[in-house]
């Protein structure tokens, strides 16, 4: 019994550096073959909001992440502690720099696959030195990147889960509004111009998936695009409900945004059809703007308790 | 006695008639600048909206509180520049000198981004006197460097100077970005040279400061004529040359620093005016200033005009069109001096 324990063993460490050698190819979001671990242990994030949260999400922590610095050079995951709870102060996340990351701080981390997007300055054929490198396009939507992820960390019946909540949430959205009747806009003042995309971030894709309607000059901007709008061109961005957003991290509040769209247009709310009538709608652009299923949840939540059941005056093209 | 040549007399009348004309133009280029924009504006509206506004009235909005204000700032920092740098080209007889290139604009551009971001000087006065200490800055030690390089201050080694100076500047201001990220962010496009969104409020403390140190600009002008001609000649014609040249840097630092905290960083501007302008006035400082502050003003409305259409609906900053511009303009003059 000794001997046929002994050969087992044997045989097992045999086979271990096959095992952990397998690999696949995929194609990533900048349309590139990688070769990558069919089971990736250790993986590091360069991008905190668009990556960092949805490995999180999916229950896989990264061993090394970008992220951000506060005023007194601590670093944190942006959003993460409102999006997931978890951070570098809670967890073994080891803190890689901003952008551009360091190179030698992943590198010590012994990554077996590194996650990027072309946001981030690290050039990839550098990071191609250390481990097989994904990258995930600017721009790409929420569900793209989680796909791609689920499908990376095998973790696609944690995505189905995520994703049949998801579903459900948006139904009943349109259960209890007429989405299709109801134009929004989402809107942010940005040095002198108004800062809109296609589809803003979480917000975006709910307000989308629901069946919302959007002001045209926004629908004309290709989708994962972004605009900045001229100031003059404030009425063409209104809408029955309009969204603006304040950040939380930096310790804004709602009259950061307000202070920030009347620094574009002196009172801008007396152009806007939905200030005038107490239907533009400030939220943390936390939730509003990340890459993930609980902040859609509370997105989600947010449209039900802002706009069902209530009487609005609606927004009249002139 | 004689009379002066009949040529000169001509060209000195075409200079006088030439200045209300370039006005004339300035007027012109004013009201493309207030009649076009993101949106259309039809001129009956504009007229109504100078005549008799109405608040409630969004392109009287437009009018008054979006184009007249930019317009008034695009003047203003059109004017300096332009006089700056052709300050600077005839206090250093130096055809490359104007404000971005000598780095006093990325001096000014450095001692804001800190004061604001780092030290939280964050009110209207402060932000044209930190632009005047750093640009002053600048000014030193790129002076301090060009004299202690072998063969002192000569034209090419102040330029190099300067762009030591700004890429030295540059890299502290980087720095500063990635340490204090949040801190910095709303300061990006300012410093890409932008007349979008600016704090019409600024206008109150930067305003007062450009047009005194224009005015004095062009009191000082007919020295400059003699001090281009050399210290030695200027002091033979009875110019006190270190007072000159002490009220010159005070006029340049000023009108820098203002520009800076209007607008931001315009390169450039101060280069290309002044050389446009000499083709018609000539070497003449009495000439150059005046018509510097009002082709530049000229100018600068035109730029932004291009600046908000050309890219229609979005815009670009006045400063990627005003380096654009600049530019070949500055390796054509540096090809000429080779050549």
């Amino acid at each position: 019994m000794k001997r046929l324990l002994f050969a087992l063993a044997i045989a097992l460490l045999a086979i271990a550096p096959a095992i952990a050698q397998q690999t696949r190819t995929i194609t990533d979001l900048a349309g590139r073959s990688v070769e990558i671990p069919a089971k990736p242990l250790r993986i590091v994030s360069l991008h905190d909001l668009s990556i960092t949260i949805p490995l999180i999400e999916l229950g896989v922590f990264p061993v090394g992440s970008h992220g951000r610095t506060t005023e007194g050079g601590a670093p944190f995951i942006r959003s993460s502690a409102v999006l997931t709870g978890v951070d570098f102060d809670n967890s073994d996340i080891k803190f890689v720099g901003n952008n551009p990351a360091d190179i030698e701080a992943i590198s010590a981390l012994q990554p077996d696959l590194i996650l990027t997007t072309d946001w981030q300055g690290t050039p990839v054929d550098q990071l191609e030195k250390i481990a097989p490198t994904v990258v995930i396009r600017d721009g790409a939507s929420l569900f793209e990147t989680y796909d791609l992820l689920a499908d990376i960390t095998g973790t696609q019946d944690r995505m189905g889960f995520l994703k049949a909540r998801y579903d459900g949430q948006i139904a009943q959205i349109k259960r209890l509004i007429d989405t299709a009747g109801i134009t929004t806009s989402i809107i942010q003042g940005n040095d002198g111009t108004f800062y809109v995309e296609h589809t803003y971030g979480t917000l975006g894709q709910v307000l989308r998936d629901a069946g919302f309607k959007f002001p045209a000059i926004v629908d004309a901007i290709p989708e994962g695009g972004e605009l900045y709008v001229p100031a003059e061109q404030l009425p063409e961005l209104d809408a029955d409900f309009v969204f603006a957003t304040y950040r939380t991290d930096t310790l804004e509040t709602p009259a950061t945004a307000t202070e920030r769209l009347n620094a574009v247009v002196p009172d801008f709310c007396q152009y806007l059809t939905a200030c005038q009538h107490n239907q533009l709608i400030i939220i943390p652009r936390e939730e509003a703007s990340s890459n993930s299923f609980y902040a859609l949840g509370a997105i989600s939540y947010m449209i039900i308790a802002t706009i069902s059941g209530r009487d609005f005056v609606p927004f009249q093209a002139k | 006695m004689t009379s002066s040549p009949p040529q000169s007399s001509v060209a000195q009348t075409g200079r006088w008639l030439g200045l209300p004309l370039a006005m004339g133009l300035v007027g012109a280029a004013l009201c493309l600048n207030i009649a076009i924009g993101a949106k259309l504006v039809p001129l009956d509206v504009i007229l109504t909206a100078l005549t008799a506004r109405d608040p409630a009235n969004f392109s009287h909005t437009i009018i008054w509180d979006l184009r007249l204000p930019r317009a008034l700032i695009a003047i203003l920092v059109g004017a300096s520049l332009s006089v700056a740098g052709a300050l600077m080209q005839g206090v250093t007889r130096n055809p490359l000198a104007e404000p971005s290139i000598l780095g006093l604009m990325a001096g000014a551009s450095f001692a804001v981004v800190i004061g604001l971001g780092l030290l939280g000087l964050a009110d209207n006065a402060s932000i044209p006197l930190m632009a005047a200490g750093g640009a002053l800055g600048a000014a030193g030690l790129v002076y301090l460097i060009s004299r202690w390089v072998p063969g002192g201050a000569t034209p090419l080694t102040l330029t190099l100077s300067g762009a030591v100076v700004t890429a030295f500047l540059g890299a502290l201001t980087s720095v500063a970005f990635l340490l204090r990220e949040n801190a910095f962010d709303s300061y990006r496009v300012w410093l890409s040279g932008s007349l979008a969104g600016r704090d019409m409020s600024l206008l109150l403390t930067a305003g007062p400061l450009l047009v005194i140190a224009l005015v004095l600009s062009i009191g000082l002008a007919r020295q400059i004529t003699a001090l281009a001609m050399g210290e030695a000649v200027a002091q033979a014609l009875g110019v006190r040359t270190f007072w000159l040249k002490a009220q010159l840097l005070v006029c340049v630092v000023a009108l820098t620093a203002g520009s800076v905290a209007l607008a931001g960083p315009l390169g450039f501007v101060g280069l290309v005016i002044p050389h446009a302008v000499r083709l018609f006035t000539g070497a003449d400082y009495r000439w150059i200033v005046p018509y510097a502050a009002v082709v530049g003003a000229g100018y600068l409305l035109l730029v932004d005009a291009t600046a908000r259409v050309l890219f229609r609906p979005a815009e670009i900053s006045t400063g990627i069109v005003t380096a654009l511009i600049g530019a070949p303009i500055f390796i054509y003059l540096i090809w000429r001096r080779v050549r």
